[in-house]
């Protein structure tokens, strides 16, 4: 930092000494700072370490068009001064938004302060394209957006994050024409599944930022993929939000390599925000950047001694929203609701009829967040679903405007739940091979026992998580999922299309059984689709069938079928239990049938720890106790 | 045919007849005129349906009103185009007589903060007519967001024109 401000200073003077002597003063000024080397300039630039090129250092953005030195990809002193030269250069009348000051705003404002220019030195330049996209009156403040995460698509698995810059406004309600930045990667069409996901992970693709009104992403995730949004609004002063905005705009269209793990939307769109000094908000040291992780650093930073996130605003998805609604609702209203379900016309019954016109704007208000919900373009107009919803939506019409606008219930925000990873270490007692010590790694993200803010409740979601143990000098491999989901819904409603569709996959190696002493481990891709109910206020119990591919270890043969069955039950509020019975049986080999049974137990003993203790019966009997730590 | 193409247009969309009504200069009927009609979300392959993905780099799609009204830029085509894009949820809030997309709505219209409860007390009605009306499931969704446009901006335009004049 001290040597930041030097730099600055020593450009300052430079600048003053040059100015009497000729044009380039900035340029002498800039060289003899070095301001090339300044982490604002190279941040603003995207440079990244590259000890393969020349001047160390090579742009993450792969556009042409976003640098002005012929190699200004990989060379910053370069960059920097056909930057300066640009910006002092003459404006054409036909076309001032080419300019360099309105191409790149946000170096122009950070060369400007850097060399304290004075008016008379540098071309005033009007532009008119992002004068309009920042809004007549500017932008004033910057909100962090994190969607809650989606398993009905790999990409979203782990939330999303996108930056929505705020116009001055009198109300809450009126920021859904703000303009949001969104980064993620650029996929051709017509491409499978695993290419997909090959290309994502490994770079194949090009990550760009786009913009639009923030209503087209509250529609989208609200709507279609039913995530909640969570806003982050920072508290920076108007010359730091400038200069976010004016980078935003930079960025706007250019592209980048991809990567799903480490360089996507979280990475790149906390990379905006590090352009100021001395924030830091990018988790370091991991091969990965979690969404969740971004937010909860942005929530434990601090700016100008107070902290840097300002408000948090919750927009619950219809989903959530209908959830919320429902469980308002006391019983007979409830009933009233399955009873129009079963039977639109029941709202021209006289008993509807005569309900209070509060009762009915509810019960109408809790109708209309279900039929949005179950709508789908794809649905014809004479689809039941959407003739029911015209007959709600006219029951609506014929009663008052709202009068009170009723605030969603806020449940527990992302910020405010625990670290993604998990590390567990204990002690195993194996019926077979005795006792022995353990230790657990799962780099992200939630089991059912542990979903917690931002999670889907009840449902499972992990990648690589590592199950080792040693019995005496031996090293066994307990399992390592490379991949497990369980996506439920947990039936709030009972109402249909909520009735508690589940399905999981899970791609590894296991130990074939419990008390196998060699030639143990097979490789397993394994998935079952089933149906869950609500057992209780917190509890849900579910059905599995589904079907196995392995390696055929030791004559099982390469196919099994299964049923199996949970339950997940929260005796208190921070213990949580979990039964599971699972049957199989080989489809083409010598295994005749198969049943393990497991019971969980976990203990939260703290916001990052927790105990479990587990019993489990397959082919051997096994009991673990681990102490674990979220980080 | 043209007697019949009359006809059609008289049975489906009574409201935009009275588009000749519209005093010279108040601008083009935007979902005729500019384009309005294209579904933001269209059925896309299963890689893209979620916004995690950029599905066009090249869009510039944030534009803000003018207070022309002449060019597919001005206000009205914004509203036009906000109306087609959020139909299902506009018709939802109004409704229910409040919300955020009225109140966007209403913003890019220019109309002010303390005219929107009555500009949406005043269309509440006529849009329950529509929705309600013989034949309403049939409309595209062009046709239903050009109904809500015109009673918008006809209701605007007798009762609230101070009020929606920036």
């Amino acid at each position: 930092m001290h040597l930041q401000a030097i730099r600055v200073v020593l450009a300052t003077l430079a600048l003053f000494c040059a100015s009497k002597v000729n044009a380039d003063a900035p340029l002498v000024a800039a060289q003899a700072a070095n301001l090339h080397e300044h982490n604002v300039w190279l941040r603003l630039v995207h440079y990244e370490a590259a000890e393969n090129f020349a001047n160390g250092y090579r742009s993450a953005v792969v556009s042409d068009s976003f640098f002005l030195a012929d190699n200004g990809r990989v060379d910053p002193g370069a960059e920097l001064l056909a930057t300066l030269r640009a910006m002092l250069a003459p404006v054409t009348e036909d076309s001032p938004d080419q300019h360099a000051q309105c191409r790149f705003p946000a170096r122009w404002l950070w060369l400007q302060r850097t060399l304290s220019l004075k008016k008379d030195t540098y071309p005033t330049v009007r532009c008119a394209a992002f004068d309009e996209w920042n809004g007549a009156q500017g932008t004033r403040s910057i909100s962090f957006v994190l969607a809650t995460g989606y398993l009905s698509n790999p990409a979203s698995y782990y939330g999303h994050i996108l930056l929505k810059f705020n116009a001055p406004q009198t109300s809450r309600m009126a920021d859904l024409l703000d303009v949001s930045v969104n980064y993620g990667a650029i996929v051709p069409d017509q491409v499978d599944p695993v290419s997909y996901i090959l290309n994502g992970v490994f770079g194949g693709y090009d990550g760009g930022f786009s913009h639009i009104e923030y209503f087209q992403h509250n529609h989208n995730y609200g709507e279609h993929e039913q995530r909640d949004l969570w806003e982050y609004e920072l508290n920076l002063n108007q010359a730091e939000v400038d200069l976010i905005t004016a980078h935003a705009w930079e960025l706007v269209g250019k592209k980048f390599r991809y990567y799903f793990f480490r360089e996507n939307c979280a990475y790149r769109m906390a990379e905006i925000l590090e352009v100021l000094e001395g924030l830091e908000v990018i988790p370091k040291q991991r091969p990965w950047t979690i969404p969740q992780s971004v937010i909860r650093n942005l929530s434990r930073a601090q700016r100008h001694g107070e902290p840097l996130v300002s408000a948090v605003h919750y927009r619950p998805s219809r989903q959530s929203r209908l959830y919320d609604k429902f469980s308002g609702l006391d019983s007979e209203a409830k009933q009233t609701v399955a009873r129009i379900v079963d039977n639109p016309d029941y709202l021209h019954e006289p008993a509807f009829r005569a309900l209070s016109v509060s009762r009915r704007t509810n019960v109408l208000a809790t109708l209309i967040d279900y039929y949005r919900y179950r709508l789908d373009d794809r649905m014809s107009p004479e689809h039941p679903v959407r003739k029911a919803y015209r007959k709600v939506l006219a029951a609506r019409f014929a009663l008052p405007s709202d009068k009170i606008v009723r605030k969603p219930r806020r449940p527990p925000a992302p910020h405010e739940g625990r670290a993604p990873g998990y590390l567990q270490a204990g002690t195993v007692y194996d019926s077979a091979l005795g006792s022995g010590v353990t230790l657990r790694v799962r780099p992200a993200y939630y089991d059912p026992l542990d979903a917690a803010a931002g999670h889907v409740p009840h449902a499972a979601l992990s990648m690589m998580d590592t199950e080792l143990a040693w019995y005496g000098d031996t090293l066994r491999i307990q399992k390592i999922d490379f991949i497990h989901i369980e996506s439920v819904n947990s039936a709030f409603t009972g109402l249909p299309r909520d009735r508690g569709q589940a399905w999981r996959l899970t791609a590894g190696v296991e130990r074939q059984q419990m008390g196998c002493v060699e030639d143990c481990l097979v490789l397993r891709l394994q998935g079952g689709r089933g149906r869950t109910i609500r057992i209780g206020p917190q509890g849900l119990a579910g059905l599995y069938l589904g079907g196995v591919l392995q390696n055929d270890r030791r004559g099982e043969g390469y196919t099994q079928g299964y049923v199996s069955m949970f339950a997940n039950v929260k005796p208190l509020d921070r213990l949580g239990v979990r039964l599971q019975l699972r049957h199989a049986t080989s489809l083409d080999g010598a295994l005749a049938e198969d049943t393990t049974i497991g019971i969980n137990v976990r203990w939260q003993t703290g916001p990052q720890s927790d105990l479990r203790i587990s019993y489990s019966r397959h082919g051997a009997e096994v009991v673990q106790l681990g102490a674990g730590y979220y980080w | 045919m043209a007697f019949m193409g009359i006809c059609f247009i008289f049975m489906f969309s009574p409201i935009t007849l009275a588009e000749s009504d519209q005093p010279v200069g108040s601008g083009p009927n935007p979902f005729s005129d500019c384009g309005i009609g294209a579904a933001l979300f269209p059925n896309v392959h299963w890689a893209a349906v979620t916004s995690n993905v950029i599905w066009d780099i090249g869009i510039t799609a944030v534009t803000s009103a003018t207070s022309s009204p002449e060019t597919c830029n001005g206000k009205k085509a914004k509203v036009a185009h906000f109306i087609n894009d959020m139909y299902d949820t506009v018709v939802e809030e109004t409704a229910r007589g409040q919300g955020a997309h009225l109140v966007s709505m209403l913003e890019i219209y220019g109309c002010t903060a303390a005219s929107h409860g009555e500009v949406v007390s005043a269309i509440r009605p006529e849009v329950s007519q529509m929705v309600t009306a013989g034949g309403y499931a049939q409309r595209s969704r062009v046709e239903k967001a050009e109904g809500y446009y015109q009673i918008l901006t006809n209701r605007v335009d007798s009762d609230f024109p101070q009020a929606c004049a920036s």
